[in-house]
């Protein structure tokens, strides 16, 4: 039994009739694991779901409950795989990698950047433009932006209009990271650049049912496995580029050019 | 264990080293509540900037993801509670050493992740790491820690109150 120390315990000593030490410590350990089996079941049934919490953002799309299957939007490698900009590139010249998340502000940054110089090398067939867009800023913003701006996105590309519509994305990021954009701000990008008539039906349509948020998922969950920690991420033929100016970038595919 | 000095009162009992446990005794479980607060609400968030490390395979990192916060509060409550010090400083020291070994590993193979000590993590935007912080931050605690484990009786402490 332990006395007290002279600096004083100011709590009374426990009745020697109540619980033993060991009790309590059985009592917590049991506390423990039930606590750490909850959280698992609990974190796993939020991770699953293909719409992350709501967002401050109002979103009118309440039909993304509706079950998406496994669709796989125009471009695609296949469910949960990149987007392919321009699938009849040459095969001799490399593949350029891009992994970014819509709402990630250096993103836009850098499409500002090297948006124009990718388009040039995609349009004379001098590079392969693959785009992982990924969504993990939902969980540090705790919105749900990222996974519709990429479904609409993916909506886009059914039409054909996939880069425009990233574009328009980019350019349209709110004013303070966080804020995502409402429907009608998604609706605006594609009108924007050009989606209209049947084709802007068939793009509400997609977006409303959420047909690619499993896509999205997927995508990003596939972008994590392959060791994307950071982005913008930009690999070419597999590699890591750092630290290079558009002309560099030009430079640098040229050289990997057989 | 303790030592045996002719000016104590009290064979064993030191009153101001009690009050220095007590207070890295409330030092480390009040981060550890804190920090086991901030991510209980987003768990998969936590498995995500587990994740992110990329030291685990991908299921077990998000399990640990799942299971860390809760952790932390438990042993963080034990802490403030001052009960089975000797152990719940053990578990902190564990966690500590744990966390202090995946930021270094994030460093030395230059990952650009968020810690996500405190909620958070996952990829950052290189640039906007701050690992040398963490993990002073991290290796003071353990310290605090291991102290703990080597002498557990501080003052104000329900394991006081306990046979």
């Amino acid at each position: 039994m332990s006395a007290p120390g002279p600096a004083a315990t100011a709590r009374p000593d426990a009745p020697r009739g109540g619980p033993s030490r060991s009790v309590i410590a059985a009592v917590v350990a049991v506390l423990a694991v039930v606590a750490v089996v909850v959280a698992i079941v609990i974190g796993r049934a939020a991770s699953t779901s293909p719409e992350p919490t709501s967002s401050a953002a109002p979103s009118a799309s309440a039909s993304a409950q509706a079950d998406p299957g496994k669709a796989v939007p125009t471009g695609a490698t296949g469910f949960g795989g990149p987007l392919v900009v321009n699938p009849g590139a040459p095969a001799n010249v490399p593949t350029l990698e891009v992994f970014e998340d819509p709402q990630c502000p250096i993103c836009a940054q850098f499409e500002a950047a090297y948006g124009p110089t990718i388009a040039a090398m995609v349009k004379a067939n001098q590079v392969k433009h693959v785009v992982h867009t990924m969504s993990f800023l939902d969980l540090n913003l705790r919105n749900d932006s990222s996974n519709r701006a990429a479904n609409a996105a993916f909506c886009a590309a059914d039409q054909g209009k996939f880069v425009p519509y990233m574009q328009a994305v980019y350019a349209g990021q709110p004013a303070t990271e966080g804020q995502g954009w409402t429907d009608e701000q998604l609706t605006g990008f594609a009108t924007g650049v050009g989606v209209t008539g049947t084709g802007l039906d068939q793009w509400k349509a997609c977006v409303a049912a959420g047909t690619y948020l499993a896509h999205v998922a997927a995508l990003e969950t596939n972008s994590e496995k392959a060791g994307v920690n950071s982005t913008p991420t930009v690999k070419l033929n597999g590699q890591k580029l750092t630290n290079v100016t558009p002309d560099g970038l030009v430079a640098a595919v040229k050289a990997a050019t057989r | 264990m303790t030592a045996q000095r002719a000016q104590a009162p009290v064979a064993g009992t030191r009153p101001w080293l009690d009050i220095l446990g007590t207070l890295a005794r409330l030092g480390v479980g009040g981060v550890l509540v804190a920090a086991g607060a901030l991510k209980v609400a987003n768990l998969p968030l936590s498995a995500f900037a587990v994740r992110a490390y990329q030291l685990l395979p991908y299921e077990l990192a998000g399990y640990v993801g799942y299971a860390l916060p809760v952790v932390e509060l438990l042993v963080g409550v034990l802490l403030l509670a001052g009960l089975f010090t000797r152990w719940a400083a053990l578990a902190a020291g564990v966690l500590m050493a744990g966390f202090v070994v995946g930021i270094g590993w994030a460093w030395a193979t230059g990952l650009a992740i968020d810690c996500g000590c405190f909620g958070g993590g996952g990829p950052t935007e290189a640039g906007r790491t701050a690992y040398p912080l963490e993990l002073t931050r991290d290796a003071l605690l353990l310290g605090l820690s291991a102290w703990l484990v080597v002498r557990p009786r501080t003052a104000y402490a329900l394991d006081n109150a306990l046979s």
